[in-house]
C-alpha cells in the first residue's frame, strides 16, 4: 500500500492543530494503534510549531507538509522557507531555546525525537528548514 | 482549550480541558497567572480532560513552577494519559513535581509535605 498527500497552509497557530488532524487522518487509514496515532500527532504539531514560531519567527508564511505511506511506514515532511537554523546540533539540545522569554520549553527536537523512530532536520540559515519524521506502525 | 480552576486550601487545581499547543498557550498561561494571584501556594494540574499536549506545554506548567518555587510552592500532577506521562518524564516535570493517579492523593501529599515544611 503506497499512499502520499501534498499541502502547504498558512504558518498561523491555529494551523497546529489543523496538521495533527491531518496527519491523523492521513494515518488511520492504515489502522494504527492509539499510541502510534498520538505520537505522530505530538511528532507533527512540534515540527509545525517550530516552522511557526522560529521558521517565520511568528511573522507568517507558508508551511509545505508531504505525508507518505509505504506499507508500514509513515513519513511526514514539514518544510519553511523561514530563517534557517544557525546550528542545528545545539537546536537539538534538550532545554536549548531560543526565546526563553516565551516560556519556550527547547524540548522541541527531543519530543520529535522521541515520539519518532527517525527523524532528520535539514537546515540553512536564510534558506529554511525541513523536518523529517518516520514512524514505522505495528503489524 | 479550557482551563477551570478549584482552590482546596493553599492548593490551586488547574484543570486543563482539550488540546494545549502553542495556539491555545497564551490564553492557558493568562488565565493561571490571573488565578494564581488571587491566591494559592501550590499548583496541581489536572489532565483528565486533557485531549493533548506537546512541548509548549511543558514550557508552560515550567513557567508556572518558577513562579511558585521561590514563595515555597510544589507542583504536582494527576490524570496523566500515556502520551502527557511520557512528555513529563522526556522533559524532567516529573523531577519538580510528582504525578499522582487521584486528585485526593495528590492533594493529600501536598497538604503533608507543605505542613512538614511549615
Amino acid at each position: 500500500m503506497k499512499n502520499f498527500v501534498k499541502v502547504e497552509f498558512p504558518a498561523e497557530s491555529c494551523n497546529e492543530s489543523l496538521s495533527r488532524a491531518l496527519a491523523a487522518a492521513f494515518v488511520s487509514e492504515a489502522d494504527p494503534t492509539v499510541s502510534e496515532l498520538s505520537d505522530i500527532r505530538t511528532a507533527v504539531s512540534e515540527a509545525v510549531t517550530n516552522a511557526i514560531v522560529h521558521g517565520y519567527g511568528g511573522k507568517g508564511g507558508t508551511i509545505y507538509m508531504t505525508m507518505q505511506r509505504e506499507e508500514r511506514k509513515i513519513t511526514i515532511t514539514i518544510q519553511d522557507i523561514g530563517c534557517g537554523i544557525q546550528d542545528i546540533e545545539k537546536a537539538k539540545e534538550p532545554f536549548f531555546t531560543t526565546a526563553p522569554q516565551d516560556e519556550r520549553s527547547g524540548m522541541g527536537f527531543a519530543v520529535m525525537e522521541a515520539f519518532t523512530d527517525a527523524f532528520y532536520v535539514e537546515s540553512r540559515p536564510g534558506e529554511g528548514t525541513k523536518i523529517v519524521l518516520v514512524k514505522h506502525l505495528s503489524e | 482549550m479550557k482551563v477551570a480552576f478549584a482552590r482546596k486550601g493553599q492548593v490551586l487545581v488547574v484543570r486543563l480541558f482539550g488540546e494545549l499547543d502553542e495556539h491555545a498557550a497564551l490564553g492557558a498561561r493568562t488565565s493561571i497567572d490571573d488565578r494564581l494571584r488571587r491566591g494559592g501556594q501550590h499548583l496541581l494540574f489536572d489532565f483528565r480532560k486533557l485531549t493533548f499536549m506537546d512541548s509548549t506545554g511543558i514550557g508552560l506548567i515550567l513557567g508556572r513552577y518558577k513562579e511558585i518555587h521561590p514563595v515555597g510552592g510544589m507542583l504536582a500532577y494527576f490524570g496523566a494519559d500515556r502520551q502527557v506521562q511520557r512528555l513529563l518524564k522526556i522533559s524532567g516535570l516529573l523531577r519538580i513535581g510528582k504525578l499522582y493517579a487521584t486528585e485526593e492523593e495528590a492533594l493529600l501529599a501536598l497538604k503533608k509535605e507543605g505542613g512538614s515544611k511549615g
